[in-house]
């Protein structure tokens, strides 16, 4: 039956391309599927576009494995959902003992109770930070180290592993801190961004780099809980200025619960 | 550290890669198909338990679930009323068949709400991973007969959808 849909045509298995590729096959498979894809001008660009893809997506694997790690950790310590007619077994009891429990706790609140020891600072959440600049037509991504220059525009793309806070902001060569977002000074507006589900979550707007040159570091912050965006902003300046831009060093140093991640640029006057 | 997390991760510095390639080809969005390879992964988190050793290998099950995830992403676009899938990206710079991806996300633009769940995941077993069919009949617990059938009604579906609708409108 002739093919309207135009779908037909792939010579070699997308699946067999990706098994060889992860290495799943046996030496005498592969071996074959090699010498057929050597004969065929489309699997081998299929080929090289697999394995473009997976190097793409390798380059950034530490933080992807950061971020699923997180989730599944999250995912493990959730109280499991429990239907409200199987809840009913442990509220039955509870209130069959309520009398019996009010002149104990009575007793319990008379004697005093020991506070719970604080914990260290548990850091929680992941947090995946993107960057994309448009620079006229052209859009590239944006890693540490990479040369900007003025007029830029940036746009964000955070992923996160919960709901939760998120403050944007730059420091740049000279000390100077400028909240991305929320856009407001944060001593006139403390409140950082919420964002009320883990994913990915594309800040609105960009944001269109200033004429001052050198190197400029872009902060992200996210945290679980609340925070002062004005502290923050100030005490992670003070550790960019002399000490390692360390994720975990600089959420702690900053007070946050949550996650902080730099990318420094540098920025630089317009080419000839 | 749990022994399922440790299972995840192994599997995912293993097949994260090739799973974005696919993702990356259905959905047409970079950005888009990094999330589908996370979701991919917590989805088979949850369902470790259910992997069964008689599945030929983790990565034809991880592409199952991909598919699963990324069909959910584009009944939500469409839900939306988001751009059509094949205005989207080409399924990479430099793609060996950048016109050949973008139009099956056409056709799977056009067909989802027109076909049942199980026919979309067919089609993308079928087409985008050239699985074989007596394999999808296997995964599937359907006849070889039953998958045969699905993909030649399909086949007459998708054409009627594309020529009333063009390729790319």
């Amino acid at each position: 039956m002739p093919d309207p849909t135009g779908l037909e045509g792939a010579k070699t298995p997308r699946l067999k391309l990706a098994q060889l590729v992860s290495g799943d096959l046996a030496p005498d498979e592969a071996r074959a599927l090699e010498a057929e894809i050597e004969n065929d001008e489309g699997s081998r660009q299929q080929l090289a576009e697999i394995r473009k893809n997976v190097e793409e997506y390798e380059a950034d694997a530490d933080r992807h494995m950061a971020l699923l790690r997180a989730r599944m950790v999250a995912e493990q310590s959730a109280p499991a959902a429990v239907p409200w007619w199987r809840r009913l077994r442990y509220y039955l009891p509870a209130m069959a003992t309520a009398a019996a429990a009010a002149v104990v706790a009575l007793l319990i609140f008379t004697r005093g109770f020991e506070e719970p020891t604080e914990p260290d600072v548990a850091f929680k959440g992941a947090l995946a930070v993107k960057v994309v600049a448009k620079r006229g037509p052209e859009q590239f991504m944006v890693a540490s180290g990479q040369q900007l220059r003025e007029g830029d525009a940036l746009r964000f793309v955070v992923t996160t592993d919960g709901a939760g806070y998120i403050s944007v902001f730059s420091v740049d060569s000279r000390g100077k801190v400028s909240p991305f977002y929320p856009e407001a000074d944060p001593r006139g507006s403390p409140a950082p961004l919420r964002v009320d589900r883990a994913g990915r979550h594309v800040l609105e707007g960009s944001v269109i780099l200033d004429d001052a040159l050198g190197p400029e570091h872009l902060v992200v912050v996210f945290s679980p809980e609340r925070f002062e965006r004005a502290a923050v902003h100030e005490r992670i300046r003070r550790q960019l200025e002399s000490g390692p831009r360390v994720s975990r060093l600089l959420a702690q140093v900053a007070g946050v619960k949550g996650r902080v991640e730099v990318i420094t640029v540098e920025k630089v006057a317009e080419g000839p | 550290m749990d022994d399922r997390i440790r299972t995840i991760e192994q599997l995912h510095g293993r097949y994260a890669g090739v799973l974005y390639d696919k993702c990356v080809r259905l959905l047409g969005d970079r950005t888009e198909a990094e999330d589908a390879v996370q979701e991919t992964f917590i989805n088979a988190f949850r369902a470790l338990a259910d992997f069964e050793e008689r599945e030929r290998g983790h990565l034809p099950w991880l592409y199952r679930i991909a598919t699963n995830v990324c069909l959910k992403i584009i009944r939500t676009r469409k839900r939306k009323g988001a751009k059509q899938l094949g205005d989207l990206e080409p399924a990479a710079p430099g793609s060996s068949d950048p016109a050949e991806a973008a139009h099956f996300r056409t056709v799977l633009d056009r067909l989802a709400g027109q076909v049942d769940e199980r026919t979309m995941e067919i089609v993308v077993a079928h087409y985008l991973d050239g699985i074989e069919q007596g394999e999808i009949a296997r995964h599937y617990g359907i006849s070889r007969r039953a998958v045969v059938k699905r993909l030649t009604s399909l086949r007459a579906k998708v054409g009627h959808l594309l020529e009333n609708g063009g390729k790319h409108a």
